[in-house]
C-alpha cells in the first residue's frame, strides 16, 4: 500500500469555495482538486441553474485568479474566440500610409503586429502573465468544428498565427466547460476532461445554499421558501425552478419583510419562480395546497 | 495482494465488460488521480475514480454498480482479517428479535439518523444470516447459489419494510411525525432515510456474502444495468419503461436542436447583395463580410401508421412521443392507429398529450374486427383505399410493426400502390434483424416497396433514424 493520504486538501477546498460563496459537496470538490494536481480541465454537465456557471465564477473568487469568460454561440468561430486581426484598422493604416510611401516590407511588418491583434478569450488566457480562470460557457451551443478546435488549444495551450508565429501558454489556465446537453458532445472532449456531473441537491444542501447566498434570512423563513420550492419542483411542470431561481425567490420574499408566506405573497411573486406560461397557470391553480407547505 | 495499479487495470477490464468505454488514456488519468487524491474515505476514492474514468452521466448507475460489486469485495477481504467479531458467534446483535429490530428502525427512520440506520442495517444483516444459517451455506438447498437479490428479499420480508414505509411516510405527511418540518421536506428526507437504509443493507449484505465466499462470488449472476437509451421496446419491463420515459424529453430536446443545428449550417443560400454592400460602409465600401441568404428548409408532411397491438405497442408509444415533440420539423403530421383495421388518430393528438392520446386511441379508436390479432395486410389495404387519395408527391409515410401478420394475406401489392403516390415509405421494424421473416414474420415481402426498412430496437435507434430522414 501506499502511504496514506488524508482527505484534508479536499476539507480545504471545500471551506475556501465556502468562503467564496459556493457550497461544494464530495463529487465536486474533488473535480476541482483533481483540475489543479493533473492540469485537466473540468467539464462540468447538468440541468440549467444549478450553479455551473458559478463553480467557475467562485474558484475565481477563492483562489484569486482573473476570470475570463468565453460563452459559447452558435456560429462562434476562431476568429471570435481566439484572436483576429483588427482590419478595419489595418485598411485605415494602408491609406493613411499611401501618401509617406513606405516600402510594401515595412508595412507588412507593421501591419501584422501585436498593435492590430485583437485577442478574444482563449489568446487572453493563454497570453497573460499569471494563471487565470478560463471559463467556457455552454460549450454545447457551439458547433461541432469550433469544438475540434477547442479540443486542440485545450490539449495543447499553444496557439500559432501564421503572421507572429506559434504562443506558447506560459503558465496553464485552469479552465472549466459547462454544458446543458442540448447536444452531445464529442467523445474526445470527454476523454481530455475530468467530468462533473452537478445535479439539484438534496434538501439540507440547497437550505445551506440559501442561507449562504441570501445572507440575514430567518432560519425559519428559509426553510418555509424551500417548502414551497420543493413542493413546486414536485408538480409536473415543464420547467422546474432551478437554484437560481430559488434564490432570487429567497431574496425577493426577504427583502419584502414578510416572515409568513402566504397566498397573496407567493401569487404576487410567483413569476420569479416559474417561468413558463403553462407552468404558471398549473401552479396559481394550486396555490392553497402550496401556501398550505409554508406553514407548519 | 495486488499493486493498486494492478487493481485500477483489472477495474477497468470489469467496467468495459459492463459496456462502459474506457480509454488508455483515461485510465492513465485514473491512475495519476490516484497518486494524489486522498483516499481516507471510500467516498472519495470513488469521486476519484469516476471523475476520470466516466464521462457522461447515462454511464453513472453501470459505474456505481460494477465499483460497488469490486471494491465492496476487495474491502470485505482487507477487513477479513482481524475485526467481525459478531459473525454468527451469537454476539450480543443475536439478542434482538426481528420485532424489536422494526421498532427501532421505525425511530431511526423518523429521527433521519444516518449512522443509527448504518448500525441497524449491519445488525440486520446478522440477523438475516442467523436466519439463513448462514450466507452462501447453510441448511437450505441452492444456498450456494442465492445472490445478494435473495437475503434482500428475505431481509425486507423480515423487518416488514415495505408496510413500515409506508405506514411512516402516511404519518408524515399527515404532520404526525417530523413535526419540526414542513410536509414536503419532511417526506423527502423521510423518502431518503428509507433509500439510505435500504441501500445500506445491501451493501451489507453484499459484503457479507463476499466475505464467506471470496470477493468474486459478489458480482454473480447480476448483470449491470442497460443504460436507458439502450433498452430493447420489445422486452422492457414496467421499470425500463419508466427510465425510457424519464428520458425521452432531453432526447427529443437534444435531436431537435441537432436537426435545427443541421439546417441552418452548410447549405446557405444565394449572395444577399444588398446585406453585403450595407455592412461593407463600415470598411469603407470595401466588402469584407461576405452576407448570404438564409435557405428554408423542405418540410415533408408526415403520415404515421401505428401497430398498436401488443407486442409493438411501446415501441409505437415511444416512436409517437418523439415524433410529436419534434413537431415543428414537418409540414403536418397525420397519425393513424391499426390492429386489424385501420382508424386515424390525429384528433386525439391534437388535444391532449401523448400519453393520455395513446390511452384514447384504445379506448375510442375503432380497430378491431376480427380476434384483436393484428392483420397488417389488412390495415395496409384499408389505409391504401381510404385515405391513400390525400398521398401528395411531399408526403411522407412511416409504417411502425413487426412485421408479424398471423399468417394472414399480406397484400404487399396495397403498399405498393401507397409508395407510388408517396414520396418516401419507411418501415422501421423494433425485432432485431435476425428474426426478420422468421414465424409469421413477413416483413421481406413490404420491403420491395418501401425506400427503407429499419432495425429499430431501441431509443438509439430510433432517435438515428429521425436524425438521418428528418
Amino acid at each position: 500500500m501506499q502511504k496514506k493520504r488524508t482527505g484534508a486538501p479536499i476539507e480545504e477546498i471545500k471551506a475556501g469555495m465556502k468562503a467564496a460563496d459556493y457550497l461544494c459537496d464530495d463529487s465536486i470538490a474533488t473535480a476541482l482538486f483533481l483540475a489543479g494536481e493533473l492540469n485537466k480541465p473540468i467539464l462540468a454537465e447538468g440541468p440549467a441553474g444549478v450553479g455551473k456557471t458559478d463553480l467557475a465564477k467562485a474558484f475565481s473568487r477563492f483562489s484569486a485568479l482573473p476570470l475570463i469568460r468565453l460563452q459559447c454561440y452558435e456560429g462562434l468561430d476562431e476568429a471570435k474566440a481566439l484572436y483576429e486581426w483588427n482590419y478595419k484598422k489595418q485598411l485605415l493604416r494602408i491609406q493613411a500610409d499611401r501618401s509617406e510611401g513606405t516600402s510594401w516590407q515595412e508595412l507588412e511588418e507593421d501591419l501584422f503586429s501585436e498593435e492590430f491583434l485583437l485577442p478574444r478569450p482563449l489568446l487572453k488566457a493563454i497570453i497573460g502573465d499569471g494563471r487565470v480562470v478560463l471559463l467556457v460557457d455552454e460549450v454545447d451551443k457551439a458547433d461541432v468544428e469550433f469544438e475540434a478546435f477547442l479540443l486542440e488549444v485545450l490539449s495543447d495551450f499553444q496557439v500559432s498565427i501564421p503572421e507572429l508565429g506559434t504562443i506558447q501558454a506560459r503558465q496553464m489556465p485552469f479552465v472549466v466547460l459547462t454544458s446543458n446537453r442540448t447536444r452531445d458532445l464529442s467523445e474526445a472532449l470527454r476523454r481530455r476532461c475530468l467530468y462533473l456531473y452537478i445535479d439539484f441537491p438534496d434538501s439540507a444542501r440547497e437550505l445551506e445554499i440559501i442561507r449562504i447566498r441570501v445572507p440575514g434570512i430567518a432560519e425559519d423563513l428559509a426553510r418555509r421558501v424551500l417548502a414551497v420550492v420543493r413542493y413546486i419542483r414536485q408538480m409536473d411542470l415543464k420547467k422546474v425552478p432551478s437554484i437560481s431561481e430559488t434564490l432570487d425567490w429567497a431574496t425577493a420574499v426577504k427583502v419584502l419583510g414578510r416572515d409568513v408566506i402566504d397566498e397573496d405573497l407567493i401569487a404576487g411573486t410567483l413569476s420569479l419562480l416559474v417561468k413558463e406560461q403553462k407552468d404558471l397557470e398549473k401552479v396559481q391553480a394550486n396555490l392553497k395546497s402550496l401556501a398550505r407547505q409554508a406553514l407548519e | 495482494m495486488m499493486q493498486i495499479d494492478e487493481r485500477l487495470i483489472d477495474f477497468v477490464s470489469k467496467m468495459r465488460a459492463a459496456g462502459l468505454q474506457v480509454s488508455l488514456a483515461e485510465s492513465i488519468d485514473a491512475c495519476e488521480a490516484l497518486k494524489v487524491a486522498p483516499l481516507e474515505r471510500m467516498g472519495l476514492f470513488r469521486e476519484a475514480l469516476r471523475a476520470t474514468l466516466v464521462k457522461n452521466e447515462l454511464d453513472y448507475p453501470v459505474f456505481d454498480s460494477v465499483f460497488e460489486e469490486y471494491f465492496l469485495g476487495v474491502e470485505a477481504m482487507l477487513s477479513a482479517a482481524g475485526e467481525e467479531p459478531d459473525e454468527g458467534s451469537g454476539g450480543s446483535d443475536s439478542a434482538v428479535t426481528p420485532e424489536e429490530l422494526t421498532d427501532m428502525l421505525r425511530d431511526a427512520l423518523a429521527r433521519g439518523n444516518m449512522d443509527e440506520l448504518s448500525t441497524l442495517a449491519r445488525m440486520a444483516a446478522a440477523s438475516i444470516g442467523q436466519m439463513e444459517g448462514g450466507f452462501g451455506r447453510g441448511s437450505r438447498p441452492m444456498a450456494f447459489m442465492a445472490g445478494s437479490g435473495y437475503y434482500m428479499f428475505r431481509g425486507m420480508e423480515m423487518l416488514k419494510y415495505g408496510r413500515l414505509s409506508s405506514e411512516l411516510l402516511e404519518m408524515a405527511a399527515e404532520g404526525e411525525i417530523m413535526r419540526d418540518l414542513p410536509p414536503v421536506l419532511a417526506l423527502e428526507e423521510l423518502r431518503e432515510s428509507i433509500e439510505f437504509f435500504r441501500v445500506a443493507l445491501e451493501r451489507e449484505i453484499k459484503r457479507r456474502l463476499a466475505l464467506e465466499r471470496g470477493e468474486d462470488a459478489v458480482g454473480k449472476g447480476r448483470k449491470p444495468p442497460v443504460r436507458p437509451e439502450e433498452i430493447e421496446f420489445m422486452n422492457a419491463s414496467l421499470r425500463q419503461v419508466d427510465d425510457m420515459r424519464r428520458i425521452l424529453p432531453a432526447l427529443a430536446r437534444r435531436l431537435a436542436a441537432r436537426i435545427a443545428r443541421r439546417q441552418s449550417e452548410g447549405r446557405r443560400g444565394r449572395l444577399d447583395i444588398r446585406s453585403t454592400l450595407r455592412h461593407s460602409i463600415s470598411s469603407g465600401g470595401v466588402p469584407i463580410d461576405v452576407k448570404y441568404r438564409k435557405r428554408v428548409p423542405a418540410k415533408p408532411e408526415l403520415f404515421i401508421l401505428c401497430d398498436v397491438s401488443g407486442s409493438v405497442r411501446t415501441f409505437s408509444t415511444f416512436t409517437l412521443q418523439l415524433v410529436y415533440s419534434l413537431h415543428q420539423q414537418f409540414k403536418a403530421v397525420r397519425s393513424f392507429a391499426f390492429i386489424d383495421r385501420v382508424d386515424e388518430v390525429t384528433e386525439l393528438f391534437k388535444y391532449c398529450d401523448v400519453d393520455e392520446a395513446i390511452e384514447r386511441v384504445y379506448r375510442d379508436g375503432v380497430l378491431v374486427d376480427g380476434d384483436g390479432h393484428s392483420d397488417v395486410g389488412r390495415a395496409l389495404d384499408l389505409f391504401e383505399k381510404e385515405f391513400s387519395s390525400e398521398l401528395t408527391p411531399r408526403s411522407t409515410v412511416l409504417i411502425l410493426s413487426d412485421g408479424r401478420n398471423n399468417a394472414r394475406d399480406p397484400r404487399a401489392d396495397a403498399l405498393g400502390r401507397v409508395a407510388r403516390k408517396a414520396r418516401r415509405v419507411y418501415w422501421l421494424d423494433p425485432e432485431p434483424v435476425e428474426r426478420w421473416d422468421t414465424g409469421d414474420s413477413i416483413i421481406g415481402m413490404y420491403e420491395e416497396h418501401c425506400h427503407a426498412v429499419q432495425e429499430c430496437r431501441n431509443l438509439k435507434q430510433l432517435a438515428d433514424f429521425v436524425y438521418r430522414r428528418a
